[in-house]
């Protein structure tokens, strides 16, 4: 492009192909349980493009078949609005199966990007885990 | 496409294989305070694969660069959202639906105490800044995905500014250090 020579990254770029593996997997789900039937669904990791669409299907499984959901944000690093895609999606397929769905502990960083995007709106935001769990229960 | 900056003959601080060598060569070798225009250039696909190499390089040239956790921050959110938006938008399938190859220059420049995050590409004349502001929903069941990446840029950003400039698309973004 124009007249600025391309070098492709040497080491760096085979570095990177070696590691798809570990990218691949790089956004971690898990859920725990908690008292009085809640789904705790513990987030790792990158919520960008790539983290999204990690966790997109089984994310939307979970709170489809949960009635009390507590979406854990507390260990992702990073969320864009591919990951804000997921979350919403998330609260929507709750709404439609009349769960409930709460987002929990979010760092500030990530917390400013929620925010920035009127997500707080739909979906609140807690910092108590015991506010968290009553809010689904309730 | 026109050159980065002002001098530098042989590519200033172009794409950079390592960390040690992007901390080379500010455009002028004169000026090594702090407050020298340092520039970086990386080349991209419009491939949504090649993000992981912009995040790695984003993280190069914050550690170089010495910015704070919440630029950097701010710059991986809005690269993400203005890289992704020239990869769905610039270079369209051709007719018979192959994904039409072009490159996407992206750069990072200091000017005093503002970070200037361009990009560019050669694709379709595309201006993300005229998309309208998403609509904030009253509820999850009304809430419209999507449109939020040009939103989140004018959050993160103390100005953006979209040119067509002969073929190619330019979005400049700054950012206060």
């Amino acid at each position: 492009m124009g007249r600025h020579r391309v070098r492709r990254y040497g080491a760096v770029f085979c570095s990177w192909r070696h590691d798809m593996g570990a990218i691949a997997d790089a956004m971690k789900l898990s859920v725990e349980e908690l008292p009085g039937n809640v789904a705790k669904a513990n987030m790792e990791g990158r919520l960008d493009i790539v983290g999204a669409q990690s966790i997109d299907l089984p994310f939307n499984v979970l709170v489809g078949s949960r009635r009390a959901i507590v979406v854990d944000l507390s260990q992702v690093t990073f969320v864009a609005s591919m990951g804000l895609r997921t979350l919403i999606m998330g609260a929507k397929t709750a709404a439609s199966k009349k769960g409930k769905m709460v987002l929990f502990a979010p760092k500030p960083e990530v917390e400013q990007v929620l925010v920035s995007a009127g997500v707080d709106t739909l979906v609140p935001i807690l910092h108590d885990l015991d506010a968290a769990t009553a809010a689904v229960r309730a | 496409m026109t050159p980065i900056a002002q001098g530098g003959t042989d590519g200033p601080a172009a794409e950079t294989p390592s960390p040690a060598s992007m901390s080379d060569a500010p455009h002028d070798p004169a000026a090594n305070d702090a407050r020298a225009q340092r520039a970086f250039e990386l080349m991209l696909a419009n491939d949504i694969i090649d993000l992981e190499r912009l995040g790695l390089w984003i993280d190069e040239v914050s550690d170089t660069l010495g910015v704070s956790k919440s630029v950097s921050f701010g710059l991986h959110l809005c690269f993400e959202e203005a890289v992704s938006n020239v990869i769905r938008h610039a270079y369209p399938d051709t007719p018979n639906g192959h994904p039409s190859r072009g490159d996407i220059r992206v750069e990072l420049r200091t000017e005093g105490p503002t970070l200037l995050a361009t990009i560019e590409d050669n694709g379709v004349a595309f201006d993300p800044t005229a998309a309208a502001d998403p609509v904030q929903p009253n509820s999850v069941d009304e809430a419209n995905i999507g449109g939020l990446g040009i939103h989140l840029i004018r959050q993160f950003t103390t100005a953006v500014h979209y040119a067509r400039v002969g073929e190619s698309n330019r979005l400049a973004m700054a950012f206060a250090l």
